[in-house]
Parts: C-alpha cells; structure tokens; sequence
C-alpha cells in the first residue's frame, strides 16, 4: 500500500508561534530535525540538516499530513525539496509586537513567492492579544501592495481552533467544494 | 569541465576525513556536486575519498591498495601516490569537479575494477549522466523568488567553497541556487511520542442551530423572485440600530477617537479605534440584544457621543474589568448586520451585481455560521451575485445573504467592475478533495482520532 504524503509548512520571524501552532494540532509532540542527525549519518545519505520543527497527523493507515516549521534563516532554498513532494500550502505566522510587521511579511512572502503563486498563502497574526496594533485593516491593505489576496486572520498560536482555522481556510481556497 | 558523460555519478566512499573536510564534502554532494558524486558503502563504491591528513588515514589507505580502487586524497600538501588523485586543501568545488573527471577516466582506464565493481554494486541501475542543459534544469527550480535561472554558463555550477581561492575567475555567486537534499522526517521511519488532546467542550447541535437562525434566518431559497419574494428577501438598513452603528464607525475612523453608542434601557456600546475593539454592556449573545438588533428603532433612541478625556478613562477601566463585554470591533459589527438582516439582504446595494471578496474577514474572531469558509474562499476566488455563489456551492441562500450583508457592512467586497477577475486555481483532483476533507473533519472534530 502507498503511502500518501502530503506536506503544510509554517514560516514566519523567531517566535511568531510556529512550535506552538505546529504542537496545537498535531498527533505527535514536535521534534526539531536536527536531533535526527545522527541516524541520518547512519544512513550515509549526503543530506543537510536543518533544525526544522515537525508535527503529523495522521489520517489514516496510508494518509499523512505532515507540518514542518522553518528555522530562523535568511534563505529557504533548502526547503524547495521537501515542498515540492506533496506540499499543500504555507501558514505563515506574523508577531504583531515585532517592531516592523510588514517588513516581516515582505520578506516571507517574497521568499516563498514562486510556491505562493502554485499553492496558496494563509497568514495568521500572533500576540495581537499583547499588541492590538497594527489591525488587521494594515495587513489586508500590505497584502494587496504585495499583489496578494491570501486570507489574513488573528490568531493565538497555543489555540487549537485558531490554528485549525488557518488549515480550513488552507485548504477551502484551494478547494472551495471540499465538504466535511 | 563535468564532461565524464559514460556513467551516472561517480560512486565514493569516504575513508578517515576530518569532520571540518567531511562538512564541506556532504556539502557539495548535497549542492553543486550531486550529479557528480553519489555517497555508497565502501563495497560498492568505484573511488575511496580520503583526507591525508588524518591520523590514521594513510594506513586506511595502504590497507586498501590491493582493492585496486582510485583515490581521492585531501592533504595540504602534495601527495604523489598510485592510482591516486590529490587535491589540495583548502577543497575547492573546481578541484573536486577536475577529480571527479579524472577519477572517470582512470575507471574507463581500468575496466576490470569498473567491472568488479559493477557486479558488486548489482542492484542499482545506474542513471545516465544527465547533460549539460538537464543538469541546470535540476539546478534552477527556485521556488522562493530567487532567479531562477543563475547563467547560461556552465561555470557558473561550480560553486566556491573557500573565499580565498585564487585561480578560479568565476567570481563567488551567492545567488545561485544550491539545491540540498535535506533529511525530510516524512521519508524517514523516526519514533515520536504522542500527544493526548483534552477533547474540547462542544456546543451542543441545537443551541448551535438556533443561533444560526437568529443570524441566518430560516428564509427558504427563492429562484426568480417575484415583488413579493424581494419584500422578504430584503431590508431597510436605515430602520435599524445597524445604521447607527455604522455612523458611529464612520465617526470614530474619521476622528480617530473612540465614539459611545448609548443604547435602550441604559445600555451601551464603546467603539475604541485606537485598539480596535468595542465594548458592550449587553451580551451580543443575549435574546435583548438580538431584538434590539432586528427590531426598527425609533428616532433618538440610540445616540452618538463622543467622551471626554475623563469620561473616557472611566468607560475603558469598565471595559477592562468586564473582558466578556470587549471583542474585536469588527466582530460587533459583523454580529450586528446578521442579526439585522437575518439571512436577508440590503434594499440599498444592486443583488444581481457580480462582486468579489476583496479581503476575507478575520474568521478567528468572528461568529461563525454554516459554510462560511466556503463561501469566503470561492466569492474570494471569483465574481458572482449571492444567488451564483450559492448556487456553485449547492448550499441555503440564507447563508450567502448573510455572508453578504456583513461583509459589504465591513467594506470587504470589491465592487468596483473593472476590477474584477477569476482567481479560481485549477479543479484540484479528486484524491487531494478526500484527503482534505478527512483532514478537515480530524481538525473540526476538536482534535480527536
Ligand atoms: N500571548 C501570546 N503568546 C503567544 C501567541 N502565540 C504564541 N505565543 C507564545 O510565544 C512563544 C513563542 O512561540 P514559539 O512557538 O516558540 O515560536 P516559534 O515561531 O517557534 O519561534 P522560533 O522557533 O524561535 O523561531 C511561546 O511561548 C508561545 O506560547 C499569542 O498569540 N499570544
Ligand atoms: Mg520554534
């Protein structure tokens, strides 16, 4: 039986919540990857690692949702793999106490501009509960600077049904017929 | 310069090397180098790659003489040894790329070790060597808005692993794009703890439903309306309390201070910009506050004013020690146009007009109804009246009436006709549809298996 494999990646600027929205709906504790790096030498495959958050879910014996949270770096060409075998879309996550907010969404959105384009872009806006400001009416019109129409919510990343709400609308912009 | 075009990557396997000369190699191999070199168990490599330097490393090397295998040796200084190939530290990707040729050609030179090592090596077929063009075309997918196609020139491949290399020309390109295999947990079997999810309280489906009415209504689908069905199907925004509230919204942005709605019965409402929330003395929630929305006010009944300073100060301490009464501001105005329109829509907008969702309202704080994510993410994707949206989605106009009375409320639609356009992506395949409806009905039912 093959397995179906199919990947959500959550991005975003160091502490933004992408640990603990991975952890509000996953099935397993997240692991960071790198601690996996000593079987991966095992293996003797020549891969890089990459201290990378990940979660899963699994839907059935053969169906699985993988999350991967990005590690804090400047570039994301490593990812390029691991989202092109079965990636359904990215989450990214925005702190709204960070002191620049809308460069933090130019610069996430413009690295992961192309897989934007094929996939879709849903981005959740953290610790409004610290910060009230910017509103949500700043980051709906910085996405439309940006050509970008992705849904834009604010959420608590330690809230289940906040971050489930950013994967209903992941995947209904992908599939508005989906039915459940 | 990667002219060795007879076999697939050359098999390697790496003898005693120093972590430091180890990272770089992984590096490479991972990146730039990938076509060129393939990491195998040492019996089935075709060249041993060690690190002169390394104590120990020499003996490892004599000891294998015999297999009649070539070697890579990494050293400092220069090593002149048989069936060897050295290559000066600091490794560079030019000179691995040069060993990489030569190693082939000391193959081809051999082939009874190529042979040997073919019928060891039995059950990997080997790829051909990809060309020239091919091998860009493995190299430039960039899916993150890096360009994406470095350079016509094959040079440009070979990347620089040291800045102080001095005979390459090829100038040290940081943008072109290293494609690395990275450990990707889900091709790989790794233990993992689960994790035990307090299964969330629900509402129970009755008092979900009658919410639903009272947001929604009850109006049963209308195909063709007569002037009769358009007297049901539609409302007078300016009978309602909802038109007040608008005014004070209008208010309160232009000031940019925050307004008080005095309400019926001493109640009342505080819209507050600066942190865009509004705080109610009446429960949103409450049966009182449903009718007071969804029944005409008289005039002067509800009225404006803008608190001083001091006044100011005092409703918002009130505000803090009643966190029930504060939400999010557009989430007062959207529960406000549902309760007023009841699944009906204003008298005042066009409802054959083709509109699209300019922005999605912020769902997470917002109360929710049936199939509201549906018709935000399609209304999103492409134009349509309220009739047409409902109709692609086979659900209860009522639902998209509402959607559309409280998101034209909040200023989300583009209604503007020469900025409309399709956004729909391609039908997504059937398979992906299950999947994410199974994905949605584990995440919906409040986290269980
Ligand atoms: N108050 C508040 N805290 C939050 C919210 N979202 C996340 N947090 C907290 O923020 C902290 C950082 O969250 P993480 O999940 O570690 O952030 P991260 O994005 O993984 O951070 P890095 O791994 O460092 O890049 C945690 O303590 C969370 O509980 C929110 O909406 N409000
Ligand atoms: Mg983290």
């Amino acid at each position: 039986m093959s397995i179906i494999n199919r990947k959500i990646i959550f991005t975003g600027p160091v502490g933004a919540g992408k640990t603990t929205a991975i952890a509000a709906i996953s099935d397993i504790k997240p692991i960071t990857t790198d601690e996996y790096a000593s079987d991966m030498t095992k293996s003797r495959k020549p891969q890089t690692t990459v201290a990378m958050d990940y979660g899963l879910i699994r839907l059935s014996e053969n169906e699985r949702v993988h999350l991967y949270g990005t590690p804090g770096q400047e570039r994301f060409d490593f990812m390029w793999d691991i989202l092109t075998k079965g990636g359904i879309g990215l989450i990214l996550l925005l702190d709204n106490t960070r002191k620049d907010p809308q460069q933090d969404l130019r610069f996430y959105t413009n690295a992961f501009r192309d897989f934007i384009e094929k996939k879709q872009l849903v981005v959740g806006v953290t610790r409004m509960d610290m910060q009230r400001k910017p509103g949500l009416a700043e980051y709906r019109q910085w996405l439309e600077g940006l050509s970008l129409q992705s849904p834009v919510f604010e959420i608590d990343a330690r809230s289940h049904k906040d971050v489930t709400m950013l994967v209903q609308a992941l995947l209904f912009s992908l599939d508005p017929g989906v039915t459940h | 310069m990667l002219k060795h075009t007879k076999t697939g990557p050359l098999k390697v396997a790496l003898l005693s090397i120093s972590p430091h000369n180890r990272a770089i190699l992984e590096f490479f191999f991972a990146g730039a180098g990938r076509n060129l070199f393939k990491v195998v168990t040492e019996s089935e490599a075709d060249v041993l790659i060690v690190d002169y330097d390394h104590p120990g490393a020499r003996d490892e090397w004599e000891k294998r003489a015999h297999s009649g295998k070539p070697g890579i040796v990494l050293s400092v200084h220069s090593v002149d040894i048989p069936n060897g190939i050295w290559i000066p530290k600091p490794l560079t990707s030019k000179a691995l790329t040069e060993a990489a040729n030569q190693a082939s050609n000391m193959l081809v030179a051999q082939p009874s070790v190529s042979r040997q090592v073919d019928a060891l090596a039995s059950t990997k077929e080997t790829e051909p060597l990809p060309s020239a063009q091919s091998l860009f075309g493995s190299l430039s997918p960039q899916p993150f808005g890096v360009s994406s196609t470095p350079s016509k020139k094959l040079r440009s491949l070979v990347l620089n692993l040291t800045e102080d290399e001095e005979e390459d020309t090829t100038p040290a390109t940081p943008s072109v794009p290293v494609v690395e295999t990275v450990f990707d947990p889900a091709e790989n079997d790794i233990s993992m703890e689960e994790i035990a999810r307090p299964v969330e309280p629900s509402i129970p489906p009755e008092v979900a439903e009658r919410r639903w009415r009272e947001l929604c209504g009850e109006h049963e689908d209308v195909h063709n309306p007569s002037a009769w069905h358009l007297e049901v199907m539609l409302f007078t925004p300016e009978n309602y309390l909802l038109t007040n509230i608008l005014d004070a919204l209008r208010l309160t942005r232009q000031a940019d201070e925050a307004v008080q709605i005095n309400l019926p019965n001493g109640h009342f409402a505080l819209l507050m910009p600066s942190r865009c929330q509004a705080y109610c003395t009446l429960d949103t929630r409450s049966d009182e506050f449903s009718m007071l929305c969804n029944n005409p006010v008289q005039t002067g009944q509800v009225t404006l004013h803008i608190p001083s300073s001091a006044e100011l100060n005092q409703l918002q301490t009130q505000a803090e020690e009643n966190q029930s009464g504060l939400q999010d501001m557009e989430a007062f105005v959207w529960v406000i146009s549902l309760l007023t329109s009841r699944g009906r829509m204003s008298r005042s907008i066009d409802i054959n007009q083709q509109v699209s969702l300019k922005h999605w309202p912020n769902m997470t704080r917002l109360e929710q109804f049936p199939h509201i994510m549906r018709i935000a993410a399609l209304w999103n994707q492409r134009p349509g009246n309220a009739f047409e949206i409902a109709q692609a989605l086979d659900i209860p106009q009522r639902y998209v009436f509402a959607f559309y009375t409280a998101a034209s409320t909040l200023n989300l639609f583009e209604m503007d006709q020469t900025k409309l356009k399709s956004r729909e992506k391609e039908k997504p395949k059937e398979e992906s549809r299950g999947l994410f409806s199974r994905l949605l009905k584990r995440l919906l039912g409040g986290g269980r298996k």
